[in-house]
């Protein structure tokens, strides 16, 4: 069973089609890419799956059940968590309270008022392995708005998995990192628990290529194709596509 | 009893051309710069004021008086959106106590210049001729030809002209249309004097037929935000709301206490726009 | 942050002991800090709305006044004890506040603004108009109910213990609200402010949380009109005033937002500058307009945010 699946999924925007009838299914634990290029539709299709915009036409399931309706802190509540391609972190807030909030909403009483936010010890240890995980260990007292960009895209990366979940999907997470910075993510991805499933959004090919098992090509709101790294590299139709731009 | 409803029907309209104005300004402020004004009334007020003062301090006739109220008002909002609500565009909190800021001081100004008393301008226009059997003032109905000719010069302006097709396309989607080449600084500019403008006419144009008082803005404030809202933030609509509000609030005020009219009329304004509420949500998340 | 807990101990022992010193050199100061407690508590509660989750509600006075008219018509209709009346007020303003905020906080920002608008103004107008209970601009005015703890009773009437007893209540709402900003609650708030789209997409229901904020704000509101009553002894319907809904955004602002302690020194200066200056200048209001405009444009964090540059500056 997939883990998270669309239906004749369809975005349109007057009369922008954005999202065309997308059948997309994945697996428990895969590592899929999706890439495709600019206007594809890759970051409307996100949206649809976490809540932001409610689709046209088609449904989502997740885990079997059918969450179209769900709205976006219900479905990060069940495990959906996503990152932005544009920087969308707390930026009047440091690196270690940026993860916090993330890891602050899966604590038993997120919104308690009643003890001092430091007593959280646990919150407070997940919030920091996850930062030392992605290399911001040594700068989880600064605002994340003083951050270099590629730290700042660390941190993003950070702040989606901070609400533990069981499906990520990461928005261009190399974008502004320098290769070797990139190469490290790809590698950190790589190392995450099986059990979490993560579709990454990606322009830098030889990373996604790198991390994927599964590449879908959008193009223009519809899958072109689907397959092994391998099989879309000599893909005539995705070649064109790209190349003929 | 038909007699008796005429006069404030007639009223109504009348009240209804200058919420139209003012609303309008309220709107298009809105609409461009996502700035909530409410120091709208006090240019309302700075607009009768003015008016007053040089009829009265410096001799000009009301039509002159006017016009240089109008056009100092216009003038200083143009040159405030540019000095101080430019670096704010759409920070609603940001604007809005710049908003605040700005009402404060008008309101003492207007204080100072005018003073407290409450004044009765006398009409431009004295007589009064009589239609249906009824007498009406004879500057109430020259006062909405004028509120008729500026709502045309709007529309013409707003429709017709590719300046005010820039400032309806701002209003629409400033991102896009800043993509697509219009200068929405410069729009913001046009649209803020403009709505000062408009403002200020609707105080001088009723400064004759409601009394002068440094705090008249207080009112239609509130009547115009409802106005707006009601008209789902569409210019066309906020006029039409305009004539659905006054003649309702004046003819209650036959069978009511005035200021239980105005609540009365605000109440059922609120069931409209909650009744349609989810057209209005929707067409909000389309504009963001 | 040792500085700054030291310095709030010295704010607040002046505050208690220094302050009531003055009682009889001229009952004038003792009675400005009494108002100035008061209106910093209405302050300190609109900061926890606008300061910590940026919504900025320009028809707090309502709250005000429901809490004013809570109290004293409570003790004038009902002889209610001190202690029933405040309840009473806080009780009215809490369902008001539940009742409104559950459609208004929904709201996108500027219609959430419009909405608090025209309500304190339908208020505003009832108030005026329904003299019979209100008193309309005149208002009504009350005999202070003591308070009895147990076998102890105090008299109201007296300057010093009205001073203590705002001061008490001021320091029961500042632990409080200093309570709920360091909790995880009051995180959660300031995430909503910084970025309340990505909240959401962090399992945060943001309607919640802004409704949260939105209650504790008037329900301070409430208990600040109250307090006010009793200040006075008095309550008219100018409390719904929109100049009353103003205010507490000029303190905030001036003094610093999103810090609760800027409320009180905001206050303060107002006040102050009002009880200075209004007998000789009547235009005040202008000055203070003129400083939200200059604040926002050089120093939106007000007072207490060139004071925290100054000290990292070394």
């Amino acid at each position: 069973m997939n883990i998270l699946e669309t239906k004749n999924l369809t975005k349109r925007f007057g009369g922008l089609i954005a999202v065309n009838k997308v059948n997309f299914g994945l697996k428990k634990g895969e590592r899929r890419g999706i890439i495709g290029p600019n206007g594809a539709g890759k970051t409307t299709f996100f949206n649809l799956l976490s809540g932001y915009y409610r689709p046209s036409e088609g449904k989502i399931f997740f885990q079997g059940e059918d969450i179209t309706n769900l709205k976006p802190f219900q479905r990060s509540r069940i495990g959906i968590s996503r990152t932005f391609q544009l920087t969308n972190v707390f930026f009047d807030m440091t690196v270690f309270e940026n993860v916090w909030v993330g890891a602050n909403s899966r604590a038993k009483h997120p919104l308690k008022f009643f003890s001092s936010a430091k007593k959280a010890t646990e919150i407070a240890e997940k919030a920091k392995e996850i930062c030392e995980m992605l290399g911001l260990g040594d700068k989880l007292h600064e605002l994340a708005g003083n951050l270099s960009g590629g730290d700042q895209r660390l941190l993003e990366v950070a702040i989606g998995l901070s609400t533990d979940p069981v499906v990520l999907l990461l928005d261009e997470p190399t974008s502004g990192l320098s290769p070797k910075e990139s190469v490290d993510l790809i590698k950190t991805l790589s190392a995450l628990p099986k059990e979490l499933s993560i579709v990454l959004i990606e322009h830098n090919i030889d990373a996604v290529f790198d991390f994927s098992r599964t590449i879908t090509v959008l193009h223009e709101g519809s899958i072109i194709a689907e397959g092994p790294p391998e099989k879309i590299r000599k893909n005539k139709k995705v070649k064109q596509v790209y190349l003929g731009e | 009893m038909f007699e008796n409803l005429l006069f404030p029907f007639f009223n109504g309209l009348i009240w209804a051309l200058v919420i139209s104005l003012v609303a309008l300004g309220l709107c298009i402020i809105f609409g461009v710069m996502r700035v909530v004004n409410v120091a709208h009334g006090e240019l309302y007020a700075t607009g009768a004021i003015l008016t007053f003062i040089f009829l009265q301090n410096y001799g000009l006739n009301f039509w002159l008086a006017m016009l240089a109220a109008v056009a100092i008002v216009g003038i200083i909002c143009a040159l405030l959106e540019k000095f101080i609500y430019r670096a704010y565009e759409g920070k609603v909190s940001a604007t809005l106590i710049l908003s605040i800021g700005l009402a404060l001081v008008l309101q003492q100004i207007n204080l100072i210049i005018f003073g407290g008393k409450v004044t009765i301008m006398p009409a431009p226009l004295p007589g009064a001729i009589s239609l249906l059997g009824v007498g009406f003032p004879a500057y109430r109905i020259l006062a909405a030809g004028i509120s008729v000719a500026y709502l045309i010069l709007m529309w013409y302006f707003l429709y017709k002209t590719s300046l005010g097709l820039s400032v309806r396309a701002t209003m629409q989607d400033r991102d896009m249309a800043a993509g697509l080449g219009v200068n929405v600084d410069r729009v913001s500019m046009l649209t803020f004097g403009l709505g000062g403008v408009l403002a200020a006419a609707g105080g001088a144009l009723a400064a004759p037929i409601v009394s002068v008082h440094y705090l008249m803005g207080a009112d239609i404030l509130t009547i115009s935000f409802i106005v707006v809202i009601v008209g789902e933030l569409s210019l066309k609509k906020a006029v039409m709301a305009s004539f659905v509000f006054a003649p309702l609030e004046n003819i209650l005020s036959v069978f009511f206490v005035p200021i239980i009219a105005r609540v009365i009329s605000f109440i059922l304004m609120c069931i409209i726009v909650a009744v349609r509420q989810t057209g209005l949500i929707a067409k909000i998340r389309r504009s963001e | 942050m040792k500085k700054t807990t030291a310095l709030k101990i010295v704010v607040m022992v002046i505050l208690a002991l220094i302050i009531p010193l003055f009682k009889d050199v001229s009952s004038g100061l003792l009675s400005i800090m009494s108002t100035v407690l008061i209106y910093a508590i209405y302050g300190m509660g609109y900061d926890i709305l606008y300061g910590y989750t940026n919504q900025t509600s320009y028809g707090h006075s309502l709250f005000l006044g429901l809490g004013a008219y809570g109290f004293l018509l409570s003790v004038r209709n009902m002889n209610a004890d001190f202690f029933i009346a405040l309840l009473i007020g806080v009780a009215v303003v809490t369902v008001a506040a539940i009742a409104i905020g559950l459609f208004a906080v929904r709201m996108e920002e500027s219609y959430f603004v419009i909405t608090t608008i025209i309500l304190v103004w339908i208020g505003y107008y009832l108030a005026m108009n329904m003299v019979n209970i209100t008193g309309g601009d005149d208002g009504l005015s009350m005999t202070l109910p003591p308070i009895s703890l147990g076998f102890i009773s105090f008299s109201l009437y007296d300057p010093l213990i009205g001073y203590y007893v705002f001061l008490s209540f001021f320091a029961v709402v500042l632990v409080v609200l200093e309570r709920i900003v360091s909790s995880p609650l009051g995180k959660v708030f300031i995430a909503v402010r910084t970025n309340p789209n990505r909240v959401e997409f962090l399992g945060y229901n943001l309607f919640y949380c802004k409704f949260i904020a939105f209650v504790i704000s008037a329900v301070i509101a409430g208990l600040a009109g109250s307090l006010l009553a009793v200040r006075f002894r008095y309550a008219s319907a100018t409390y719904f005033n929109i100049t009353y809904s103003a205010l507490p955004i000029i303190w905030t602002v001036l003094g610093g937002a999103g810090t609760l302690w800027g409320a009180l020194i905001g206050a303060a200066i107002y006040l102050l500058f009002v009880y200075f200056v209004s007998a000789w200048w009547a235009n005040y209001l202008i000055l203070f307009g003129a400083l939200l405009i200059t604040v926002m444009k050089f120093s939106p964090k007000g007072i207490l945010g060139i004071i925290k540059k100054k000290i990292s500056w070394g």
